[in-house]
């Protein structure tokens, strides 16, 4: 019963809601696009359209599954599963407020598997054996490592404040005051390559529709497509909750309050991206290369010793456990 | 001989013995010896935590360095054979003239 | 813990059979990147999983590099898998010579006796307090690398010089 408990309906408690809630989230999505261009979202299906993301999912897995015969078979089938399951994985450490599984390393967890994630595209791109897939990966995978560079900077900054890579320790240095005050040009830096990471408007160069048709996943059809539509949204939202670990952390850490909290700031920030999708055109790719190279990546790596250098030279270096 | 022992020493064997049967890719090769630094990095940790050494886990740090070096001197060589020869394949390299 | 240690090294094994047998470059990455994930299993189960994870993060990002090289510079109407007669070969050869050397080497104990955890409580990681070394005592080890990395960026830089003038340009 205690194994059944851990290793089963324990994972499945966190799977299920998460889930849940992405399925809501496209339906969200879909919604304030809608309103923000004059017109109504989907609204037949249910009350409201509540039920349209239930049928689109019935809709999505009983189609029949296409594969290449040119393709290359076994990876190509693997990889959309490997997608769902990394950017499920990767909520493992998150406390909420107490987290699944307590790591000490659970930030690197986190960009581990992030950057784990750009294989589950890249290989899906190669494995269709399609140019446009091809080469959607291929800028995918620039764009990602280019922007893991800068998440990973932006982090060593809040990790030298906090002095440990745990995400519970996130929660005790923010008691006093959210991390986003004091860093404030890292919030905004992280809130942008998280965008980008995520290839969401309007650095979504991965599945330009006038140039690539739809990227990577052109040959992916039926429960496949769908797995890797719930990979990707599974990490908007997974790192919209690591901001507001990062930096919007709130200091009540009671159980009933502290996960409403959350929530309610993951929401903003979520339609926030919701918002930046519906407002800004695409970029061009050399814009996008230049802003995290020429940009983004001088100014982390001068904010890093910045924060370095004022918690030894003020004596306030946090207790490195 | 641990078990952990043997699975590296046989593996560090493979990867040379394949870098050396193997003469069609540059970049098998650059594969294998990649392999082979992998390898040995995991024999350098092992051998920081059987020996509870700390001060030895300099050591995988520093090798994990100059593979990052040896990867990148690697790649820049297949770019510039790639763009001399048209091809990466070995045999090209011994022609006197193309 | 040791039945999963001996499941890591199993996989570990055949992963590097996979790279050594020299596939197609593709699969060979793929092999590859398999050998790097069993091999931090294994670390982890030994218990420095601070190392584990920094090269497994390092080793994602030179493959994912080195992957998108083997597609542009080697690419194979007709890519070699594991399944052709030629790599099989290799795997069965190398997998035969690995069965030879445990016969050799007489593979007595399993796991060996020492990991991390069991010569009882650390309060700081063994892993995490000898990579802190690194900007005490290391320094001088740390300042070789940041050397060595910038004699590369300027290797690299000389070997790929375009327009004849590169180091490797005869034509």
């Amino acid at each position: 019963m205690q194994n059944l408990l851990n290793y089963i309906i324990n994972p499945l408690m966190l799977i299920i809601p998460i889930l849940v809630a992405v399925a809501f989230l496209t339906l969200l999505e879909r919604k304030l696009l809608g309103y923000m261009q004059q017109r109504k979202g989907p609204n037949l299906t249910g009350p409201m359209g509540l039920l349209q993301p239930i049928a689109d999912g019935v809709k999505l897995f009983i189609k029949e599954p296409i594969r290449p015969t040119s393709s290359s078979t076994t990876l190509f089938i693997i990889m959309p599963t490997m997608a769902l399951m990394l950017a499920l994985m990767a909520w493992t450490p998150m406390p909420m407020p107490t987290p699944m599984s307590d790591m000490n390393i659970g930030l690197l967890f986190i960009l581990t598997l992030s950057s784990l994630t750009v294989y589950s595209i890249l290989w899906s791109g190669w494995a269709s054996n399609s140019k446009y897939a091809l080469l959607g990966a291929l800028r995918a995978v620039a764009q990602t490592i280019s922007y893991e560079v800068t998440l990973t900077l932006i982090l060593l900054s809040t990790i030298m404040l906090v002095g440990n890579f745990s995400l519970s320790t996130l929660i005790t240095t923010q008691e006093p005051i959210w991390l986003a005050a004091p860093t404030w040009p890292l919030m905004m830096m992280w809130y942008i390559s998280t965008l980008a990471e995520t290839n969401r408007a309007p650095f979504d160069l991965t599945e330009g529709e006038s140039e690539l048709v739809s990227g990577f996943n052109v040959e992916y059809a039926a429960g496949p497509f769908a797995l890797f539509f719930l990979a990707e949204y599974t990490n908007i939202l997974m790192m919209n909750t690591l901001s507001c670990m990062l930096f919007f952390n709130s200091s009540n850490t009671q159980k009933e309050i502290y996960p409403m909290l959350l929530m309610t700031k993951i929401c903003l920030l979520t339609i926030g991206f919701l918002w930046v999708r519906a407002s800004y055109p695409r970029f061009r790719y050399d814009q996008l290369m230049h802003l995290t190279w020429k940009n983004f990546l001088p100014l982390t790596l001068a904010l890093l010793l910045w924060y370095i250098s004022i918690t030894v030279s003020t004596a306030s270096t946090p207790p490195l456990l | 001989m641990t078990l952990m022992q043997f699975t590296l020493l046989s593996s560090f064997t493979l990867s040379m013995l394949g870098m050396t049967m193997y003469r069609t890719h540059l970049i098998s090769a650059l594969l294998c010896i990649e392999s082979m630094l992998l390898t040995l990095f995991l024999a350098t940790t092992t051998f920081m935590q059987t020996t509870q050494t700390t001060t030895i886990t300099i050591l995988p740090m520093t090798l994990l360095t100059f593979s990052a070096c040896e990867a990148s001197v690697g790649l820049a060589l297949l770019v510039a054979s790639t763009r001399t020869y048209a091809s990466d394949h070995l045999n090209t390299m011994n022609l006197l003239q193309c | 813990m040791s039945y999963f240690l001996f499941l890591f090294l199993l996989c570990f094994a055949l992963a590097i059979i996979g790279v050594a047998s020299n596939p197609s470059p593709f699969y060979g990455v793929i092999g590859l990147v398999m050998a790097a994930f069993f091999g931090c299993a294994v670390l982890v189960g030994f218990g420095s999983s601070f190392v584990s994870l920094v090269l497994f993060l390092i080793y994602l990002g030179g493959m994912l590099v080195v992957f998108v090289y083997s597609i542009a510079m080697s690419a194979e109407a007709y890519p070699k898998t594991w399944g052709d007669f030629l790599v099989i070969l290799y795997v069965f050869g190398f997998a035969f010579l690995i069965l030879v050397f445990s016969f050799i080497f007489e593979v007595s104990d399993i796991m060996g006796s020492l990991t991390v955890d069991n010569v009882g409580l650390y309060v700081i990681r063994m892993d995490f307090g000898g990579v802190m070394l690194l900007y005490s005592i290391g320094g001088p080890v740390l300042l070789l690398c940041g050397f060595g990395l910038l004699l590369v960026l300027f290797v690299v830089l000389e070997l790929t010089r375009g327009l004849a003038r590169g180091a490797l340009r005869i034509v």
